[in-house]
């Protein structure tokens, strides 16, 4: 036990310090929501828990929304055009003329691109989760080491490893077919052997982890951190991979969302002229999320379409590629500079102790 | 002090910045324009259910080719839905008449399943079939090595579930069509005793003994 650790009492070092309330924010930024919603989707074996009337409002409101709510985030960011003037000013072009290139020529640049974000998605996924728990571990007085921030990027990064060997058509059946894989006779098994160990793995780490960190120079790490890694690890492990491709998207979103607002409202209520309150802000934030969603998911397939491009490679590429623009923009957003004003919601109450930044440079 | 950026680079930015801008916002607006004029209506918020019912629309007006191709396409790029639009794509070729397109969809279906799913490997056999009567009829052509394919895929399908009437069936129209007269007859019989109301059974029966009455 350290003297950092010892500064802290114990309950409140394993709650952690909320951004919102300890309910908000174990519920929808540390995943607990989900937990409950994956126990239902197993016991009755169903991902229909939405109605399929219903779903795809639920798409627009949480994975529109979420999508579009890094680039949201990224111009009402104060200093972001200074800062970032390639991803803010350049980067939409270049994203544009990428879609347009890839609408052309589907079937060449079509699977490669769709097969990238969904190789991309399960370790933003998994990049988030140990942003945020490193974020929680911070705020909360818990001062990860560098060893210890190695092994909780091993632990956050194992569902992504399962997701890689698993899926299909993604990770390593993107770079291998399933008649290669096959082929070779230790291939298979090994496949087999190498994701049961992982699934055993993904449950037995994080708790082993914690109680490491607890006993180390670290002192105790709040349960919100190990929640957001284990919620990502049942999300992969326990669910089938499309209903896990579902489901940890919707959840993803709702986790991105929340963290996402808390730090947009902190930047609007720290400026000079502001004259509107928290829920302002937030439903402005939020508006604009929804809107851009809806603009670039539903509107633009129909601009494609309009000047000749069939249907199918109009909708579906243009979700591919704002999925990669999320993951880059994403790579950028969430690094905090030592001048950065967010750092104050990161750092723990002594933040002169705390100088590394948060994030796995992914995610959040 | 901050450092100034140069002037080109800023100017470039400035220039790249407005002319995405214009792009997006440009096909924003634009999208919900063509939205209007086709559909009467604004875009719908499910992305796969609307490309689904642009396909219904080009089968509706007889545009078979394009459809195909859509759902095709669509099969490469949506791998959640990969499985249900093969499905798709071979029961629309079959309603065409396009064996060679059913055929295709299908095989692509069956490796996804490792050669392992019995409805597949049994419509794959009979797609199959299909192709090889097409080709008789249109090019005078018998294609043998389609032929052998059939009876591969078939055999296949009868060894998953060999209490399958439809399998011993399928299996015994593969050799039937590879002049093995006599290993049909036997797979045929097996059908009718599987399933004593097997038309196709019945009729392969027939057929066979319509040939050896022909026989000299």
């Amino acid at each position: 036990m350290t003297t950092a650790d010892n500064q802290r009492p114990l309950s409140g070092a394993l709650l952690g310090r909320s951004f919102v309330h300890p309910v908000f924010d174990y519920m929808l930024i540390g995943g607990g929501l989900s937990l409950v919603v994956t126990l239902v989707v197993v016991a009755r074996q169903s991902p229909s828990m939405i109605a399929p009337s219903v779903l795809p409002v639920f798409l627009l409101i949480f994975n529109s929304a979420h999508f579009s709510a890094s680039t949201v985030r990224l111009y009402t960011k104060p200093g972001a055009y200074r800062s970032l003037p390639f991803l803010t000013m350049a980067f939409p072009l270049i994203t544009m003329v990428v879609l347009t290139v890839c609408i052309h020529f589907p079937d060449k640049m079509g699977p490669f691109i769709t097969k990238l974000y969904l190789t991309w998605s399960p370790y933003h996924y998994a990049a988030q989760a140990y942003g945020l728990a490193v974020m929680y571990a911070y705020r909360s007085g818990c001062l990860l080491g560098a060893t210890d921030k190695r092994l909780l990027w091993w632990v956050s990064m194992l569902a992504f490893f399962h997701t890689f060997l698993d899926g299909e058509d993604i990770g390593l059946r993107w770079l291998m077919s399933a008649e290669q894989i096959r082929s070779q006779s230790w291939l298979p098994d090994t496949l087999t052997v190498a994701n049961t160990a992982l699934k055993y793995l993904a449950f037995c780490a994080p708790p082993v982890l914690f109680v490491k960190i607890w006993w180390g120079k670290s002192g105790p790490m709040p349960f919100i951190s190990m929640l957001t890694i284990v919620t990502n690890g049942v999300w992969f492990f326990v669910l089938s991979p499309f209903d896990a491709f579902v489901w940890a998207t919707i959840f993803h979103s709702v986790q991105y969302i929340a963290i996402v607002v808390i730090f947009h409202l902190k930047d609007q209520m720290a400026l000079d002229g502001n004259r509107h309150g928290p829920l302002y802000h937030v439903a402005g934030f939020y508006a604009k999320c929804v809107g851009l969603g809806y603009g670039l998911f539903m509107c633009v397939p129909w601009a494609f379409q309009l000047v000749g491009y069939g249907p199918v490679e109009s909708a579906l590429l243009v979700v591919a590629v704002i999925n990669v623009h999320h993951f880059v923009v994403d790579q950028y957003i969430w690094r905090l500079k030592k001048t950065d004003g967010n750092r104050t919601i990161v750092d723990s109450q002594s933040p002169a102790q705390a100088d590394v930044a948060v994030t796995g440079g992914a995610g959040v | 002090m901050a450092v100034k950026e140069p002037v080109f680079k800023t100017t470039t930015y400035k220039i790249a910045f407005a002319l995405g801008m214009l792009f997006i916002f440009g096909a924003i607006v634009t999208g919900v324009y063509e939205s209007l004029r086709v559909r009467n209506r604004l875009p719908g918020l499910e992305i796969s259910a609307e490309y689904f019912l642009q396909i219904d629309t080009l089968l509706r007006r007889n545009n078979y080719k394009l459809a195909a191709e859509q759902i095709q396409r669509a099969a490469d790029l949506d791998f959640p839905h990969q499985k249900e639009l093969l499905r798709r794509l071979a029961k629309t070729a079959r309603q065409y008449k396009d064996f060679e397109t059913e055929v295709a969809a299908l095989k692509r279906l069956a490796s996804l399943d490792a050669m392992s799913d019995f409805d597949v490997l049994t419509d794959l056999s009979s797609a199959l079939q299909e192709r090889v009567r097409q080709r008789i009829e249109v090019d005078k052509v018998v294609d043998k090595d389609v032929i052998k394919e059939a009876v591969e895929i078939s055999d296949r399908a009868a060894q998953l579930r060999p209490d399958s009437a439809r399998a011993n069936c399928n299996l015994a129209s593969s050799l039937l069509m590879a002049g093995q007269t006599d290993h049909a007859e036997s797979f045929f019989r097996r059908a009718i005793q599987l399933d004593p109301n097997l038309v196709p059974a019945r009729q392969g029966l027939e057929h066979i003994n319509q040939l050896r009455r022909a026989k000299p």
